[in-house]
């Protein structure tokens, strides 16, 4: 059988089976299909990839958003008050808080009372807007309180000191000193009391009313 | 000197192919692929299916030509080995490998056979084409690829005995159709 098994291995060692042409064709469509399957894979990566960058963006943007709240509060500019060499007033400029602001901002140079009356609604963002609001409204209410509380007798006092201060002379401030308010107004009341005073008035009105008729009459 | 030649040729050819060029993949193929098919041919039957398998043996050759390191002519080895695993692939999916478990100490050893006349490839081929798929294989794999029983054991996962079992079947039916084939010339 060994000589069996040699003259068989000889046979069949050394045949060749020539294959059709169908053999190659497939083996050239089954090399070309991993360049499709390269494309899928391309394609698999690039929408997951496009799909991460998406679910990141979304969650940056969340989380921008989620910060802006704590943004909002705190204050986008500051008002810092400084003094400019030659002039007596105090300036504002306005600063910005480290964020960078949406609104091309021009360093305003201003005198501080002036500000908020002038300036505050001009900023166009609306937060600011409803800040400066509120300062302001706040301060109406201040203005007001104050004028609430002071009475008028207080502000005849302020008048009189105003008026006091401005006579320099000393006999001014001899007749000052002995007139008071009360007794000049209360002259003015008697003189206008007077009978005489009226019945003055009374006759000249009546003078002039009889020339009128005689006119008339004449006429 | 043409060995020599040979080889350079067949470097660069593998060098070329492993580049993806086709037509150095077109010429390893035509090199290779007659003597492949008719390997493929010793274990299936239909030669169709053959082809089948010649074809998907050379899509992995060529995708696993950049992991050959060897040199020139270990390349045929290398070719030969995928494509009888390749087969043996085809013919585990066809559950057409079939090795009934039998005690190989029951058999007698068989005694020597000389052929009186030359026999063919046709006639081999159809001897072994009439074998079951179990003994064939075994028998191609020891006889004609010349693998020891351990090899043929652990690439058909199979143990030593059944291997030699299945040889020991194999030899024994082919003696017979060789003896009738003998007696019907002489």
């Amino acid at each position: 059988m060994k000589d069996v098994e040699k003259e068989i291995r000889s046979q069949m060692q050394n045949r060749e089976i020539q294959p059709s042409n169908h053999a190659w064709f497939s083996i050239v469509e089954e090399l070309d299909q991993p360049a499709k399957k390269s494309y899928i894979k391309f394609y698999f990566i690039g929408g997951l990839a496009a799909g991460l960058v998406l679910f990141f963006g979304v969650y940056f943007l969340y989380e921008k958003q989620t910060q802006g709240f704590d943004f909002q509060n705190k204050p986008r500019f500051v008002q810092r008050e400084m003094t400019v060499p030659g002039k007596q007033a105090s300036v504002v400029s306005i600063q910005s808080n480290g964020f960078t602001p949406l609104i091309k901002l021009k360093v305003q140079q201003i005198p501080t009372h002036q500000f908020v009356d002038r300036y505050a609604f001009k900023l166009s963002e609306p937060g600011e807007t409803a800040g400066y609001a509120q300062q302001l409204l706040a301060r109406v209410e201040r203005e007001i309180q104050i004028e609430e509380s002071a009475s008028p007798l207080d502000e005849v006092k302020v008048l009189l000191a105003e008026a006091q201060s401005k006579l320099s002379s000393e006999e001014d401030q001899e007749i000052i000193s002995q007139i008071s308010a009360q007794e000049l107004l209360a002259d003015v009341n008697t003189e206008i009391e007077d009978e005489s005073f009226r019945t003055k008035v009374w006759d000249a009105i009546k003078e002039k009313f009889n020339e009128a008729k005689s006119a008339l009459t004449n006429l | 000197m043409k060995i020599i030649k040979l080889h350079t040729g067949l470097d660069e050819l593998i060098k070329k192919a492993t580049r993806n060029e086709r037509r150095a993949q077109y010429e390893l193929y035509q090199r290779y692929a007659p003597a492949m098919l008719s390997l493929c041919r010793l274990y299936i039957n239909d030669i169709q299916f053959a082809e089948d398998v010649l074809s998907r043996a050379f899509v992995k050759i060529f995708k696993k030509l950049v992991d050959f390191k060897g040199p020139a002519k270990a390349f045929s080895s290398w070719v030969r080995r995928i494509v009888i695993h390749e087969a043996i692939d085809f013919l585990r999916k066809q559950q057409h490998l079939e090795f009934p478990t039998d005690d190989f100490s029951a058999y007698v050893k068989t005694s020597d056979f000389e052929l009186s006349q030359n026999i063919t490839q046709e006639e081999i081929q159809t001897y072994l084409d009439d074998l079951p798929e179990g003994y064939r294989t075994v028998f191609v794999l020891h006889v004609i690829e010349m693998y020891p029983h351990q090899s043929i054991a652990d690439l058909l996962q199979i143990s030593v005995g059944t291997s030699k079992s299945q040889l020991f079947k194999a030899k024994k039916i082919l003696k017979e159709k060789l003896s009738q084939s003998q007696n019907q010339f002489s």
